[in-house]
């Protein structure tokens, strides 16, 4: 096992970016309240409001791809998809601990989701592809 | 270790027989993972600690008895891995009962993170969720191991 301290260091990025999705999915107030204009209707606010509830929920159910490739034993020892996740979900970690501690506008969660979160999971479900049916990982 | 036993045990007729592993390997990866996981936890826990003690008023000796029960809990949960993922290994029934009966303080103290302490903060109830939920998989993965060990044992 030639990439020692991967695994867990891989676990660890991904169990910070779980608590911090939910973190927001639990006090997303001021965010939804960031991205209306400074009167706004009930309607306006909900819209917005289940606009990032979908993007939140989204960003956690793509986790499912990764904790079972991780899981499984599917891409726990691939070592270019590990440090692609580490980095990926360590970023994410940064930039939503800004999104929560600034307010920063609704809008700017899709840029984190794109490169932080559905990135990750494609490139997982193409190793596991990779891995079924060639028998190795990149 | 169940090498060398098979080898103590068996006759040399039987000599070059598959060797059946019975250590649960879904298991050791839980423990592994949940070690990692405690020590974020840990860490987590002391500087959320840090932050209620600036922030927060607490009563006398309170803040102090809180982060000791943290402490404590760390103890039993290094000693609870420790002991399920020797008896896993070799295979032994005795490790992995130790470890059961380890889990249920540290059960108790996640319990309390959750909801008994002072101030429940959101990032307390998600930490303890999910070191509930490791403690849940693994009282499932000891309960299935004892019953593997136990079948496969001579007496």
């Amino acid at each position: 096992m030639k990439v020692t301290g991967l695994v867990p260091a891989r676990f660890l990025t991904m169990v910070a970016h779980i608590v911090i999705l939910i973190f927001i999915l639990w006090s997303r107030d001021s965010n939804v309240k960031q991205c209306l204009p400074s009167t706004y209707t009930q309607s306006q606010y909900s819209e917005k409001d289940l606009q990032l509830i979908i993007g939140l929920s989204v960003g956690l159910g793509l986790f499912l791809f990764e904790l079972i490739g991780f899981f499984g034993g599917i891409t726990m020892f691939a070592p270019f998809q590990s440090l692609l996740s580490i980095s990926a979900h360590c970023g994410a970690c940064v930039a939503l601990a800004y999104f929560v501690w600034h307010g920063w506008p609704c809008e700017r969660y899709w840029y984190i989701f794109g490169i932080c979160s559905a990135f990750p999971a494609l490139t997982e479900i193409v190793t596991i592809i990779m891995v079924v049916c060639c028998g190795r990982a990149i | 270790m169940s090498v060398t036993m098979a080898a103590e045990n068996t006759p040399r007729v039987n000599r070059g027989q598959v060797q059946v592993i019975r250590s649960s390997l879904p298991y050791q990866i839980l423990l592994y993972i949940n070690g990692w996981y405690f020590a974020l936890f840990l860490i987590c826990e002391i500087l959320l600690f840090v932050y209620k003690g600036e922030t927060l008023p607490y009563a006398y000796g309170v803040l102090a008895a809180e982060v000791i029960l943290v402490f404590i809990l760390a103890g039993i949960e290094v000693l609870r891995i420790f002991f399920a993922s020797k008896g896993n290994l070799t295979e032994r029934i005795l490790g992995v009962i130790v470890s059961i009966l380890l889990s249920i303080p540290a059960i108790l103290g996640a319990i309390f993170i959750l909801l008994w302490q002072t101030y429940v903060l959101r990032a307390d109830v998600i930490l303890a969720a999910i070191q509930l939920s490791f403690l849940g998989l693994e009282l499932i993965f000891g309960i299935i191991s004892i019953i593997t060990f136990a079948r496969s044992s001579p007496s």
